[in-house]
């Protein structure tokens, strides 16, 4: 760091030099000239005055006189050499000073002047006049002398102003260690307040800025309390909310998950209430929440005697949690069964009206996956209609979760890499043995290429809300495989698929899209469509007014109503291979085959056969009358149309 | 014998003004230059030459001779650009103007009329003797340490003669 006073000083001082050189160098040139000039005009002059008699002795020939006036002249010490010279400069006269040395000649001042006579002023001769510089170069000299004691003077005034400057400073130094060392709540003390100069009022200044600071430092520190406080209160609400159910103001799910973490013997009771969607669909919703609310209520008052935490799980569950550190399972599971009786003997009310409420429960103590176990436990109980179950490994569910979970990420990666494709059997005609159309079936292809048929995800997808995506692709891919040829192509619907509007709009834009309606066959389960007929009914009458066939597929292997079939106005009857497998050699299954058949054909309905397997089973069908053939015999499922 | 050395005596004794030849031939060398520091010189030229008569006494025509000489080896027929003639002229012959004029020894009386009437002319008279000057004369030569011209203080004051300055420089006022 470079002081100020060291700026100060270093630019003035080099400021001063400068000018001071620069000064003292042109003073001196100037004097110099000036000197040399008027040494010159002197010497001019003394030449000048001499001329004349020089002029006339030499004309009058008087050489003793021209000599006597040289020697009279020469008496000017400063006069170093004169000479007379005739018009060929031969000197005819000169005097000079004693112990003259050549560079006092040399640097001397050189005047020479004609020598004229009468009124032509005839020229005569020359006289040359050596005038000494000695005093200008004294004066130089001098003048040398007189620089260097400028500078001398100028370095003793700097060297004073220096610490001049240094002392003047020395307060604003003293100003400047005590801010450097300054903390904020410090009381500072510069010591020279008392001072009443500008450094003074300076010190002054800088003192009441810094009560000024620490007081506001010290109403900052108090908002900040305050406001700490209030995050605090605020987070302490939020983390309320995070960590309770609005509904029953009960610790959730998520609080539960941190609680479990601090108990050394891990254990989950649920709570399940019994049909609750009845008690909701018969009270009403906000009837249904009333209720759960009186419930946690009843809960909470029943469990109140004893180490419990109660949680509320969401919807009809809710969780219990034995606080003790070490307690016998049994003792746990009579436990719950006491407080199972008590509740089921206390009145949940609404609007003065009791309601009846039974549970079940699931009780997991286990370390591990403590949630889930006593899930597991708890359909369990469903499962086995007891009221209470303790989870034990047998149970083999646990393990079926974990596989369900691996699918699941198979599926979901599957889908991330277009790796769910449409495979396509072929649907031949049986009386000319030739394939017009084909079945899209639904595949997912393994990173390794491994394909995985249906059954492997189908039933997971429709749980975990995948199920619309892979019906969009099939559809998409289907369609687009069959586009540039002229067969037609079945693809299969589920009941999710019909009840689910995104994928009914899908379905109508692709078809308008692809605009090949008429060579799309839409299949449905026949178990489906008995247990939903209104739903499947009106969809068909949708999709057929865009062209489409239905096939209603695993036809017989349900109890379907054959007037409903008539009315649903389907295209195809696909027989399931249930039934086919045997038909060349069980005479039931042929009777039945002929039955379907005669019916079909009654009502303008074609027939498919699947699982056609054999040559016998094809020919049979044939004899029959069976319209279609579907099966290994005919074709395997492929990626590509054969 | 005798007679002889009287008459050269008595000759001698008559004909006593002694001439020194260094003076003479000094006042030769330096008169006729005098003649032309007068500032109006050209004024007084007789046919465009500078014209110096040399006035003497019959008993020195043969220093006035001399002295004629003198000027003229020192001279030749020109002084500056000036054509310069000297004629020797006995002081009661002096019947007419000159440039200037150099007067070696005279009686008394003689040379102070001579003197007058170059004076009315304007012009310089010059005396061998310089004891002359207190008869009118003007300037002459003395040789002491040093060779000096002096000048008769009173009569330039009177004459009309106009000399350069310089002149004034190195002569002496008699």
């Amino acid at each position: 760091m470079v002081k100020l006073s060291t700026k100060v000083i270093g630019s003035t001082g080099i400021i001063a030099f400068v000018v001071t050189l620069t000064f003292v160098v042109s003073l001196k040139e100037m004097v110099q000239s000036a000197f040399f000039e008027s040494e010159t005009n002197k010497a001019e002059l003394v030449v000048k005055t001499i001329e004349p008699v020089i002029a006339l002795n030499l004309y009058l020939g008087f050489e003793d006189k021209l000599f006597n006036t040289l020697e009279t002249t020469m008496r000017n010490s400063d006069i170093l050499r004169i000479e007379v010279m005739n018009l060929d400069n031969k000197i005819i006269s000169k005097r000079e000073q004693t112990r003259l040395n050549k560079s006092d000649i040399e640097s001397s001042i050189k005047v020479v002047s004609t020598l004229h006579i009468g009124e032509n002023q005839e020229n005569i001769g020359y006289v040359r006049l050596y005038y000494s510089t000695f005093d200008l170069s004294s004066v130089i000299h001098s003048f040398d002398n007189y620089i260097y004691l400028m500078l001398l003077l100028l370095f003793i005034f700097l060297f004073l102003l220096a610490g001049l400057l240094h002392y003047l400073h020395a307060p604003l130094q003293k100003i400047a260690d005590s801010l450097m060392n300054y903390k904020i709540g410090d009381t500072l003390d510069i010591g020279i307040k008392n001072s009443s100069d500008e450094v003074g009022l300076i010190s002054l200044s800088v003192i009441n800025m810094s009560k000024k600071i620490n007081d506001f430092t010290s109403q900052l520190q108090n908002s900040n309390t305050i406001l700490e406080q209030s995050v605090q209160d605020k987070t302490k609400e939020l983390r309320n909310q995070l960590y309770s159910d609005d509904l029953t103001s009960l610790p959730n799910r998520k609080k539960l998950i941190l609680d479990l973490v601090m108990i050394k013997h891990k254990n989950i009771s649920l709570i399940n209430i019994d049909d609750f969607k009845e008690i909701n669909n018969l009270y009403g919703h906000r009837a249904g929440d009333k209720i759960l609310s009186n419930f946690s209520k009843v809960l909470l008052r029943v469990v109140e005697n004893y180490p419990i935490d109660i949680y509320s799980m969401g919807a009809d569950e809710f969780a219990c949690v034995y606080k003790k550190d070490e307690f016998e399972p049994m003792y746990l599971y009579e436990l719950m069964t006491r407080i199972v009786y008590q509740l089921q003997n206390s009145f949940v009310s609404y609007k003065n009206q009791e309601i009846d409420v039974r549970v079940s429960v699931g009780i997991a103590i286990e370390n591990e996956n403590t949630t889930g176990k006593a899930n597991i436990a708890l359909n369990k109980s469903r499962e086995l209609k007891r009221q209470i179950v303790m989870y034990e490994r047998s149970m083999g569910v646990e393990e079926m979760y974990r596989e369900n979970i691996e699918r699941l990420n198979e599926l979901k990666e599957a889908l991330d890499h277009d790796r769910i494709v449409p495979y396509f059997q072929p649907i031949v005609r049986i009386k000319d043995r030739i394939t017009t159309k084909y079945e899209a079936l639904i595949r997912l292809i393994k990173p390794n290429n491994e394909v995985i048929a249906p059954y492997y995800f189908l039933e997971l997808a429709k749980k975990s809300r995948l199920y619309s995506s892979l019906t969009e692709i099939m559809i998409e891919k289907s369609l687009k495989v069959v586009l540039d040829t002229s067969y037609e192509i079945s693809i299969n619907l589920s009941l999710q698929d019909i009840l689910d509007s995104d994928t009914m709009n899908y379905l109508k834009e692709s078809l308008e899209r692809y605009g090949i309606a008429e060579r799309v066959t839409l299949e449905i389960l026949e178990s489906e469509g008995i247990e939903n007929y209104e739903e499947v009914s009106h969809f068909i009458r949708d999709v057929k007014t865009l062209g489409c066939k239905i096939a209603i597929d695993d036809f017989g292997t349900g109890y379907s109503n054959f007037d409903h079939l008539i009315h649903l106005n389907i295209d195809y009857l696909k027989l399931d291979g249930s039934i086919i497998k045997n038909i060349d050699t069980d005479e039931n299954s042929r009777i039945i085959v002929e039955t379907m058949v005669d019916f079909s054909r009654k009502f303008g309905i074609e027939t498919i056969a699947e699982f056609v397997h054999s040559e016998d089973v094809l020919n049979t069908l044939e004899e029959i009358g069976v319209d279609f053939a579907q099966g290994y015999y005919l074709g395997e499922p492929a990626d590509k149309l054969l | 014998m005798r007679t002889v050395l009287i008459v050269i005596f008595m000759y001698s004794f008559l004909g006593a003004y002694e001439y020194d030849k260094l003076l003479l031939r000094a006042e030769a060398y330096t008169f006729p230059k005098i003649v032309i520091m007068d500032k109006n010189y050209r004024q007084k030229l007789n046919n465009n030459s500078i014209e110096i008569a040399i006035l003497f006494e019959p008993i020195d025509k043969l220093v006035a001779i001399e002295l004629k000489k003198m000027i003229k080896d020192k001279f030749g027929t020109k002084i500056s650009t000036n054509k310069l003639e000297i004629q020797l002229v006995e002081f009661e012959k002096l019947d007419r103007k000159y440039s200037a004029y150099i007067a070696l020894k005279s009686k008394n009386g003689i040379l102070e009329k001579v003197s007058s009437k170059s004076k009315e002319q304007g012009r310089i008279m010059f005396a061998y003797d310089y004891q002359d000057l207190k008869r009118g004369a003007l300037v002459s030569l003395v040789i002491e340490n040093y060779t000096s011209l002096y000048m008769n203080k009173i009569e330039i004051k009177t004459s009309r003669i106009d000399f350069n300055s310089a002149i004034f420089s190195i002569v002496r006022l008699w």
